[in-house]
């Protein structure tokens, strides 16, 4: 179990700290700029999810297919960090449960993304606050098949207000779709907390 | 973006009956945003538009006094409440209401364990004590029960129950195993079933009828009332448990195994209800549709034929348990064996050989009551997935799945959805899951869904099978399957309905339960 106190002198550690679980199972990271607690969620099965949390760090993480065994982990990051924020490059089903577990803790979705490839083209779809939404659009589209190294790298970007949302889409063409799977990205924080 | 409202409600009063529930319940615990608050408790998999199922607001009561205060108002306002224990009903409507506007009263902070008695097995629970929270709670204590949990386990007994959901150890007729509840009526009056309606009652989780009509039964799959507080008969801890698998080679191999079940069954040799899955089924929970086909609709043989050899899987995949002493599971482990060597080509498979397959560990996990969440990998075979499911029940006989399975598949493919089910062997019938699973971002295809959902209910009811369980979208269309003698059960229904809830403040339309002033618009 993770400790608020561990968190905290990890966090401490280095600008942008690390601290893995005893499962490897995800990833918690501290931001001193920000003075704000992050939760990350990897699918260390997919391709792009690990090009993903290697951005950040190169640690393996591995979710595993059931996440249920996370349970726990969430409901005390929910309630030691009201103010934190719980982001994922993961399989949609890991976010829905995540999503419907968080909100009884006040956190909510302020924004999500699906990434699917068909063919030869990737088709990122985001829905998010009208100005986010365009800004991360573009600029995912402009990252071509670096977008998860994109997304490791602003995940402070990532919208944190809940306001009425938009979805937008953008379309690439892709030289090799064949290894990646469906993944979405999603950022939660609190609107309320219970 | 309009707030739903309930049917004939004004935004005034609407305001003003939020504004003395939250003198009852606390600001905090009245949800009204509709962007963040609100949309958890819709239906993400909902066929047809996200605004069907809206909900005004949601409020979560911390106990009966506060029920019943919320009770009181909503009575006088004429609003109506729907009422959700833990909300993880996903498949059937979630945490969604049937109609847009009602409220939702969220019973999650009601989440006590009121008592464990290791003695008799049985627990008595809160309806938002989830699966988890009462398994975490005896492993603390070092308590030998096991529970009984559904699959995905995030929901709850009393929520589960209620719904008549089944589980897989052999408690797994969740209603069977109930025993007492408490219920808040409509008009607050709070009620006890069997022994624990009698002063100073230690039996009430024990004996379930007590004396006069056993009416526990009228509270689940209905709207006549709350209920609070329920008794659940856990399983002691046996001495010895062996999981098996059988894969199976052919189609009609589902004909055969359904038949040699029934007796092994009624006899208990098997003693948890076995369960046989289709191919899809089991490899969604390892790999990805479009690791095996990138084409549209269902995936074609080769494909599939591939895909089993790679993932050692059947068709069919058979899995069941036996538990007890040493001695009593070899003996009937000898007789299974026996039984299935009839069977050409089946193939068991255990722990030793097995372990480490997700399909096979969350099986095992679930038969001994452990809870998990790996079913959920099924919503990851299409990207994107939501799904529904169509669930006819019938004899537990070859023939009938022979029947269900070949009606739903060609069904399904014509509606160019792939076939994903399975059937769970109870004590005499049979549960059939069609897991309906459609692109929940694709305008198209969710219509589609729908088409093909309503289709087959019609179907299954001409062939004389109806469903056990639905969404929130069909509860109306299966109720008018059940016409018996012009209606005469749902006629008794809403005798009930009209008595015990005469403003129709209780989740009107569960399962196609109307109150009198909504019957005309259902």
């Amino acid at each position: 179990m993770l400790s608020r106190r561990t968190f905290i002198k990890t966090a401490l550690a280095s600008n942008a700290a690390l601290l893995t679980t005893p499962s490897q199972a995800l990833q918690i990271l501290f931001d001193n700029r920000q003075q704000q607690p992050l939760l990350v969620f990897a699918d260390e099965s997919a391709l792009n999810a690990r090009n993903f949390i290697s951005g950040i760090e190169n640690d393996g993480a591995n979710l595993g297919l059931d996440i249920g065994r996370h349970f726990d982990l969430l409901a005390t990051f929910c309630k030691d960090s009201p103010n934190g924020q719980i982001m994922g490059l993961t399989r949609d089903s890991d976010f829905f449960v995540l999503e419907q577990l968080a909100k009884d803790f006040g956190f909510y979705t302020s924004y999500s993304a699906s990434h699917r490839y068909d063919g030869q083209t990737l088709t990122h779809q985001i829905t998010a606050a009208e100005e986010p939404a365009k800004i991360i659009t573009k600029s995912l589209t402009k990252a071509g098949e670096q977008w998860p190294a994109w997304l490791a790298k602003n995940l402070h970007a990532l919208p944190q207000k809940h306001q009425q949302t938009i979805t937008t889409k953008s379309q690439l063409n892709v030289a090799n779709a064949e290894p990646h799977d469906f993944l979405v990205s999603w950022s939660l924080s609190t609107s309320k907390s219970i | 973006m309009t707030k739903p409202l309930p049917q004939g409600i004004s935004l005034g009063q609407f305001n003003a009956a939020i504004a003395e529930i939250e003198k009852v319940v606390g600001k905090q615990y009245v949800f009204l945003d509709d962007v963040t608050e609100l949309r958890s408790y819709r239906d993400a998999y909902n066929t047809t538009n996200d605004a069907d199922f809206a909900p005004s607001a949601a409020i979560a009561p911390k106990n009966v006094e506060q029920i019943q205060k919320i009770l009181a108002i909503v009575n006088n306002y004429k609003i109506p409440i729907w009422t959700i224990s833990t909300g993880k009903n996903f498949a059937y409507g979630g945490p969604a209401p049937r109609k847009a506007g009602y409220i939702v009263l969220d019973l999650k902070l009601m989440n006590r364990i009121i008592e464990v008695n290791e003695k008799h097995g049985y627990a008595i629970v809160e309806p938002g004590v989830s699966y988890y929270d009462l398994y975490n709670y005896l492993q603390s204590k070092g308590i030998k029960l096991w529970i009984d949990c559904a699959a995905p386990a995030w929901g709850g007994f009393v929520g589960n129950t209620s719904d008549h959901g089944a589980g897989y150890t052999p408690y797994g007729d969740h209603l069977l195993m109930q025993c007492g509840m408490q219920v808040v009526l409509a008009d607050g009056t709070v009620v006890e079933t069997g022994m624990d309606t009698t002063a100073n009652s230690k039996s009430g989780a024990l004996y379930k009828y007590g004396q006069g009509a056993a009416i526990d039964g009228l509270f689940t799959q209905s709207n006549f009332g709350v209920i609070t507080r329920m008794g659940m008969w856990l399983m002691p801890e046996p001495p010895g448990y062996t999981p098996f698998m059988i894969t199976l080679e052919n189609e009609r191999d589902l004909e055969i195994v359904t038949d040699l079940t029934l007796p092994l069954r009624l006899n208990q040799v098997i003693h948890n209800a076995p369960m046989t899955v289709d191919l899809l089924w089991e490899s969604a929970m390892s790999v990805s549709k479009r690791q095996y086909y990138t084409g549209t609709g269902p995936m074609p043989d080769s494909n599939r034929k591939k895909m089993a050899k790679d993932l050692d899987l059947g068709v069919w995949n058979y899995y069941a348990a036996v538990y007890g002493p040493e001695p009593m599971m070899k003996n009937n482990m000898e007789i299974i064996r026996d039984t299935f060597s009839q069977v050409p080509g089946a193939k068991f498979h255990f722990d030793d050989t097995r372990k480490g397959d997700p399909g096979w560990d969350y099986r095992v996990k679930l038969m001994k009551g452990e809870p998990n969440m790996t079913e959920f990998s099924l919503l990851n075979w299409i990207g994107g997935g939501g799904h529904i499911n169509f669930s006819p029940i019938s004899a537990a006989d070859g023939k009938d799945s022979m029947k269900q399975y070949e009606m739903i598949r060609k069904r399904a493919h014509e509606y160019d959805f792939d076939y994903i089910g399975e059937f769970l062997i109870g004590w005499r019938d049979q549960h059939h899951i069609f897991m309906l699973m459609f692109d929940r971002m694709n305008a198209e295809e969710k219509k589609r869904a729908h088409e093909l959902f309503a289709v087959l209910v019609d179907d299954a009811a001409a062939l004389g099978y109806g469903e056990y369980r639905t969404h929130l979208s069909f509860m109306d269309q299966i109720a008018g399957t059940y016409s018996w003698n012009d209606n005469a059960l749902w006629d008794t229904h809403h005798a009930l309905k009209d008595e015990l809830d005469p403003n129709g403040i209780l989740s009107p339309g569960k399962m196609g339960i109307w109150p009198k002033n909504l019957r005309g618009n259902s």
